[in-house]
């Protein structure tokens, strides 16, 4: 054998080892920075959070607005199905209910189809949100306590 | 000859350690998803500083309660010399919310819920609390130490760090009837 050949040989060898490293490394890099890009943040908790508190602050829903919107304070008369659906997209299904006058609304008649469809999907993803909320009710300008229950499910 | 071979394979092996290093950044950084829930301070974001910044609307709604004519601030200010009537409407007003008992720690130590009303006088200061302040109360293999104005400590026995998941603080200054100023906060320590 010509030495020539030898050494040609191991020189491909190590250029293939290289070339097929570098492939190996581009790959890798590629796909992490891939994953990097399309990972995605888990929002619904403050989503959630944001719609029940647009509830109670927001006069478009049920704060009671006198001189001046008053958050935390809802207006009785606005508690109904109505309000809510057109406070509250379709999107997200919301319950919520006053403990003390006893009213509960819906702003999707399907809610409880929606809601066991939500507790039977898998437990790591959390799609039901529930919040207690000390409110005040006005009914024509009489004012008591009662405790705002509200249930929002986030697709 | 050789040497060359050696040391382009300890470039190799130097070269996959460092890209191992560099996945395992990748993965510590992004391919764990972040959990809002999971947020360091949540609620001091979510619930206490941004509610206290606007009023707190719990504290706020708690205290225009109306009561015989007059709210739940004048009450007590009014009251202020006889705690046991402020605890029995403290805790008639805030039992749909936090509830701390016996029966609810043995039963579901998850809806266990404590709260203390704090009043800063000029020359003074009131703690009010829920009335359930067990100094040592034991449910299944945990200890729970309270004592009034201070966050309820679990004392883990079998080494599992317990702590309560929701502390909400929400604090309110406002004048008396004399013009000074009182500084009110409530704090709820809800669940363990």
């Amino acid at each position: 054998m010509k030495k020539g050949a030898y050494f040609l040989t191991g020189e491909m060898i190590i250029w293939l080892n290289r070339i097929m490293l570098t492939i190996v490394v581009l790959v890798i890099v590629f796909g992490v920075i891939n994953v990097a890009l399309n990972r995605e943040i888990k929002v619904d908790d403050s989503v959630a959070d944001m719609v029940i508190r647009r509830l109670y602050y927001s006069s478009g829903c049920f704060a009671l607005e006198d001189i001046s919107v008053e958050p935390g304070v809802i207006d009785i008369k606005k508690f109904n199905n109505l309000r809510l659906k057109d406070c509250i997209s379709l999107r997200y299904p919301v319950k919520a209910e006053l403990e003390k006058t006893e009213k509960t609304i819906f702003n999707n008649e399907l809610y409880e189809s929606e809601r066991d469809l939500c507790l039977v999907q898998n437990e790591k993803k959390k799609c039901l949100f529930t919040n207690k909320q000390y409110v005040l009710i006005s009914d024509d300008g009489i004012k008591d306590f009662d405790i705002l229950n509200v249930e929002v499910i986030i697709k | 000859m050789k040497k060359a071979i050696l040391g382009e394979g300890l470039m190799n092996v130097v070269s996959i350690l460092l890209l191992v290093g560099i996945l395992v950044v990748f993965h510590i950084l992004f391919s764990q998803n972040i959990s809002y829930d999971a947020l360091e301070g949540k609620d001091r974001i979510i619930s206490s500083e941004k509610v206290v910044s606007d009023g707190g609307i719990t504290l706020k709604n708690i205290l225009n309660t109306p009561i015989e004519n007059i709210n739940f601030y004048e009450f007590i200010l009014i009251n202020i010399e006889d705690k046991k009537k402020i605890k029995e409407k403290s805790n008639e007003l805030l039992k749909g919310i936090c509830e701390g008992s016996e029966e609810k720690l043995s039963l579901n130590p998850k809806e266990v819920c404590f709260w203390y009303l704090e009043i800063k006088f000029p020359d003074k200061t009131v703690i009010l609390d829920g009335g359930y302040n067990p100094i040592i109360s034991s449910y299944g293999t945990d200890t729970i130490f309270t004592s009034p104005g201070k966050e309820p400590m679990v004392l883990p026995i079998q080494g599992l760090n317990k702590e309560f998941e929701n502390k909400l603080s929400y604090s309110l200054t406002l004048p008396d009837y004399n013009n000074n100023l009182l500084e009110i906060e409530l704090r709820l320590f809800k669940g363990l």
